[in-house]
């Protein structure tokens, strides 16, 4: 017994120290097994308000270095999700579902306009993916894998991380997005968005806070001139 | 004179060579009959139903019907059906429901189908060659003005960098590396966009409603409206609908409408519905009056005849008549139009006063011997100088529509004197033949209490006027006429409501309004044509005119338009658009696109293929051509094309809250037109009706100098006096009643004056035989009434107008009419 103790001391080490180098309840490491869309739809805290940081990266054709960009957002479920890429510039907007309103660095709103289709029909599906709200999801896509990690790292179901691909139902939404893939635990950790044409679309989500209503400042980048936070 | 034309009638009436050249005449007839029907057989019939061809047409401008009828072969075959309610999933599931119904079913075509995302591969891939010859607007604008700033060229290039990093960046319809200044998408989804208010998924509209609820959202809040769109599939072979389809349409989407979930409504908007109502009501309006008077008309009949032989008889005499005149307005038309045969066979009614008149001298008139009726040769012989003059004065009356431009009054006209003839005809050459001879002792055995109350009925007008002296009728007269002439000086005010020809039922009205406050589309009656030499020519005039539009767009005039030149600018504009974009990104000495694409991240290789792509696109240009075949339909229907050595296009409008700029932009350009259908056709209406009533004046004129040339005093004008009483008392009541009078109402009026003047030239022969002339006269009155009064309760405005205005004319016909026999008796 004593002569086999390195040895457990050694696994103990390593898992401490994979536990503390691999992101939280990375998927990839657990052992997967099929779960269902209501499953998944359970595990996902449904919250009224969502705020976090984001890191997207795109690979495009042709191009030698992916894309990358950093930022914050806002997702409020009745009024619509706030984008605000900080890095490599600024560049925000807040797509509502009749009118896509941009923000200068100041927060002031800087232009208001009408989102045309193609606009219309990403920003609902964006919609839907912040709010990981998959069954709304599976109307518009078809589910090719749904998997859940077995057993969580540290033994608490309800975080237990999961992995949806889909790919989209309709003709339209083919056009530009060939399967798209959701990440995540409680909250969404990562999209993976796969274009027709061979480009990809990474987007990490991190420090995500569920919340009942916005803060006054976050109600703000909501609301155009005409309306006013309480 | 009189005595001369009297003498020779009778003479030449008598005559057995006179006979046998009417029944000669009436075999010629009927051979001529039977060869136009089978060139009908042969050559088919074409009853013309649709509500359009119904509606005056505009100036005979073969460019404009050609424009309105492409535009009108689009619009008439959509149907829009509308789910509404709070419940968003309830709404989807009953869209989603009718959609696969109608995706099985081969008499619709879905718009935005499966078809669609082929359809959008087809289009782009045809456009993709050309994407470095187009601009939007906004580009344009941009790059075009005479000193471009370094700032402008990176206000471009800064959008196409932030549009790397966009979020929604992922839906680019082209790839990066053959678009990377987003010029060609840009251009792209501002030529085809749809609606703002507009999402369209697999098949369906989700329309946000723009009026009531800014921010409406599909699935959260407010109400849901979900639109189906389809284009009914032409089942005839002109590329048309028939009225059947038109019915199956109609049929299928009430009942599913009485089938959606409670908390669902369902609005339709197309002119399949509003034609299958119109043929509804006019058929339920035609089957309850038909039957209606139908029964009036054979209980009295009964009463007067105790027979049904005369009603029988004059029923085939005018079908005989109409007949006829259904073959030559066919063989004169090459179609027949609905209004013809309906307005064209009750004016061809006025020819059961022969029948009548023949009847009741047959039954009512004594003969040589004692024992017997007269026989039906005494009995046509005593009434056909009457008839005939009769005839005479009626088909000047009716033959003065000729004179009408409107091809459908030309067609009434020729429905209206053929078929006058050939009842006349064969009143007086068949009826002889086919008719026997009553027994007296029948008739008086059983008839003579009916006779004697049918007599008393008749009789009353005239006891009323017997009553009074001349002088005294004279003042009547007069007093009738000032009261009128004040009503009408008041009052009277003409229509030129297009709404006369048909009101939809305040159900369809409300569900169009509602579709089209959600989804508006561009007007089928209100458009610009554009005419040049050349196909250049045009496209650039179109883009001329573009400039002009946009400038009303910003004032709020029209919410937006659409034009050939959107989807395929000229190839000037291509050319300056190729020379802009060059000189501002892809100059050797400034190569600001190689140097963005550099930025980014692209490779040497793939920036070379771009630049080598860009060099080899010099001298290809987007042609009509490539851009037809793959277009959608709305925007296909845009280009006329060649015509009469020109080429023409339309410019569609949508949301047109003024029309005068849009005249005045026309009236300013050369070669531009601009059509508004809607006043074209009420302005037309109008002057319709000015037409037909100077039309009716004339007759009146004509009848008047024919009857005084036949009489020889100017008392004989009396018989002419009396339908112009009928007619201008009428015209006064409806003015009091603010009623405005319509071309329907003018039609009405030939009738009146057809069936006034029989009834005075009867009563102005001087005969012992009065009663009897008076009780024809009275079932003629009664069962125009009935037949035409009963119409004027027809839902159709149209019917009515016309109905109220022979029921009133009768009336007042039958009451004036004994003046005539009392003047005369003096």
């Amino acid at each position: 017994m004593i002569k086999n103790q390195p040895y457990y001391f050694f696994l103990a080490y390593t898992a401490l120290v994979f536990a503390l180098l691999c992101p939280r309840h990375s998927y990839s490491d657990i052992t997967p097994a099929e779960v269902s869309i209501d499953d998944i739809s359970d595990r996902v805290q449904q919250a009224n308000f969502l705020s976090g940081a984001f890191t997207q990266s795109r690979t495009l054709k042709g191009l030698t270095r992916p894309l990358i960009s950093s930022g914050k957002f806002n997702f409020w479920r009745s009024e619509g999700l706030y984008w605000g890429t900080e890095k490599p510039f600024f560049s925000a907007a807040t797509y509502k579902s009749d009118r896509v309103i941009g923000w200068t660095k100041q927060g002031l709103a800087s232009s208001e306009s009408v989102p045309n289709q193609i606009q219309k029909r990403v920003g609902k599906i964006l919609l839907q993916i912040i709010s990981s709200d998959v069954n709304a999801l599976t109307k518009d896509f078809k589910v090719i894998s749904s998997l859940r990690a077995l057993k969580n790292t540290d033994n608490t179901d309800n975080l237990n991380p999961w992995k949806i691909e889909l790919t989209p139902k309709q003709a339209i939404t083919k056009k530009f997005i060939h399967t798209l893939t959701l990440v995540g635990d409680q909250f969404l950790q990562e999209v993976r968005i796969r274009a027709a044409n061979g480009d990809e679309t990474k987007i990490l989500f991190s420090d995500t806070q569920a919340a009942d209503a916005p803060n006054l400042d976050q109600c703000k980048l909501f609301l155009s001139s005409e309306k006013t936070c309480q | 004179m009189n005595k001369t034309f009297s003498l020779f009638s009778s003479v030449f009436f008598s005559r057995s060579l006179v006979s046998r050249v009417l029944k000669g005449s009436f075999i010629a007839w009927i051979l001529g009959a039977v060869y136009l029907y089978a060139n009908l057989w042969f050559g088919g019939f074409t009853l013309e139903t649709s509500l359009q061809a119904m509606m005056p047409k505009g100036d005979a401008h073969e460019l404009v019907q050609k424009a309105s009828d492409k535009l009108f072969s689009i619009s008439a075959r959509k149907i829009i059906v509308l789910f509404s309610g709070e419940d968003s999933d309830k709404v989807h599931s009953e869209a989603l429901k009718l959609k696969e119904i109608l995706s099985t079913n081969t008499h619709y075509a879905l718009q935005g189908d499966t078809s669609v995302s082929n359809e959008v591969d087809d289009l782009f891939s045809s456009l993709y060659p050309y994407r470095f010859n187009v601009l939007s607007d906004h580009h344009r604008q941009l790059l075009s003005e005479q000193q471009v700033s370094e700032q402008q060229f990176d206000q471009v290039i800064n959008d196409a960098f932030k549009a790397l990093f966009e979020v929604t960046s992922m839906a680019s319809i082209i790839a990066v590396s053959d678009d990377p200044l987003r010029l060609f998408e840009t251009w792209f989804q501002e030529a085809y966009a749809l609606p703002t208010n507009i999402l369209f998924e697999d098949g369906l509209f989700y329309i946000a409603d723009k009026s009531t609820d800014k921010t409406a959202n599909k699935e959260t809040r407010g109400i849901t409206h979900i639109a189906l769109i389809a284009d009914i599939v032409a089942d005839r072979e002109d590329g048309k609908l028939s009225l059947d389809i038109q019915n199956d349409v109609n049929t299928f989407i009430s009942d599913y409408a009485s089938s959606v979930a409670s908390g669902v409504t369902l609005a339709r908007s197309g002119l399949a519905f509003h034609t299958a109502e119109a043929a509804a009501r006019a058929k339920g309006d035609i089957q309850w009056v038909g039957i209606g008077s139908t029964l009036g008309i054979i209980v009295l009949m009964m009463l007067a005849f105790y027979s049904l032989n005369p009603l029988l008889m004059s029923l085939v005499s005018i079908a005989f008549g109409c007949l006829s005149a259904i073959a030559a307005v066919h063989y004169a038309f090459g179609e027949l139009h609905i209004l013809t045969l309906v307005f064209g066979a009750s004016l061809v009614g006025v020819t059961i006063d022969y029948s009548l008149h023949f009847f009741v001298s047959l039954y009512y008139s004594p003969s040589t011997s004692d024992d017997e009726h007269a026989s039906p040769k005494q009995a046509l012989n005593s009434i056909l100088p009457e008839i005939s003059l009769g005839l005479l004065t009626t088909l000047i009356g009716y033959s003065c529509l000729f004179q009408s431009t409107l091809p459908s009054l030309s067609q009434i006209a020729l429905f209206s004197v053929v078929g006058l003839c050939g009842s006349w005809l064969f009143v007086v050459v068949a009826y002889p033949l086919v008719t026997r001879t009553p027994k007296r002792a029948h008739s008086l055995q059983s008839r003579e209490a009916v006779k004697g109350l049918l007599y008393i009925f008749s009789a009353a007008p005239t006891l009323m006027w017997a009553q009074l002296s001349k002088a005294k009728i004279v003042a009547i007269f007069i007093a009738m006429f000032i009261f009128s002439a004040l009503a009408l000086a008041g009052k009277f005010q003409w229509s030129s409501d297009v709404r006369a020809l048909y009101k939809p039922s305040p159900l369809l009205l409300e569900n169009d309004i509602k579709i089209r406050g959600l989804l508006s589309s561009f007007a089928a009656n209100q458009f610009f044509i554009i005419l040049a030499p050349s196909q250049e020519e045009l496209l650039i005039k179109e883009e001329n005119v573009g400039l002009q539009l946009d400038e009303l767009i910003a004032r709020d005039v029209i919410q937006s338009y659409d034009a050939t030149s959107r989807y395929v600018p000229s190839e000037n504009r291509q050319r300056q658009n190729r020379q802009l974009i060059e000189n501002g990104f892809y100059r050797s000495e400034k190569p600001r696109a190689k140097t963005f694409m550099s930025d980014v991240g692209f490779s040497q290789e793939v920036i070379n293929d771009h630049y080598t792509a860009f060099g080899q696109s010099a001298s290809s240009l987007m042609r009509l051509e490539d851009w037809m075949p793959v277009a959608a339909p709305h925007a296909k229907a845009l280009w006329i094309g060649a015509i009469n050595g020109q080429y023409a296009s339309i410019i569609g409008l949508k949301g047109v809250s003024d029309a005068a700029p849009l005249s005045l932009l026309a009236a300013e350009a050369a070669d531009v037109m601009f059509v508004d259908n809607v006043e074209a056709m009420a302005s037309n209406l109008n002057r319709q009706t000015l037409e037909s009533f100077r039309l009716l004046v004339l007759a009146y004129a004509c009848i008047a100098l024919l009857i005084l040339l036949r009489y020889r005093a100017m008392s004989s004008l009396v018989i002419v006096i009396i339908p112009l009483t009928a007619s201008t008392i009428s015209l006064a009541i409806f003015s009091i009643a603010a009623i405005e009078i319509s071309l329907f109402h003018v039609f009405g009026l030939f009738l009146v004056l057809g069936l006034g003047m029989d009834y005075g030239i009867f009563l102005s022969k001087k005969t012992s035989h009065n009663n009897a002339k008076l009780l024809a006269i009275t079932l003629s009155a009664l069962t125009s009434c009935l037949s035409f009064g009963l119409l004027s309760l027809s839902s159709t405005p149209m019917i009515s107008a016309f109905g109220s205005t022979v029921l009133l004319g009768s009336v007042l016909n039958l009451i004036c009419v004994p003046v005539v026999a009392r003047l005369n008796a003096d």
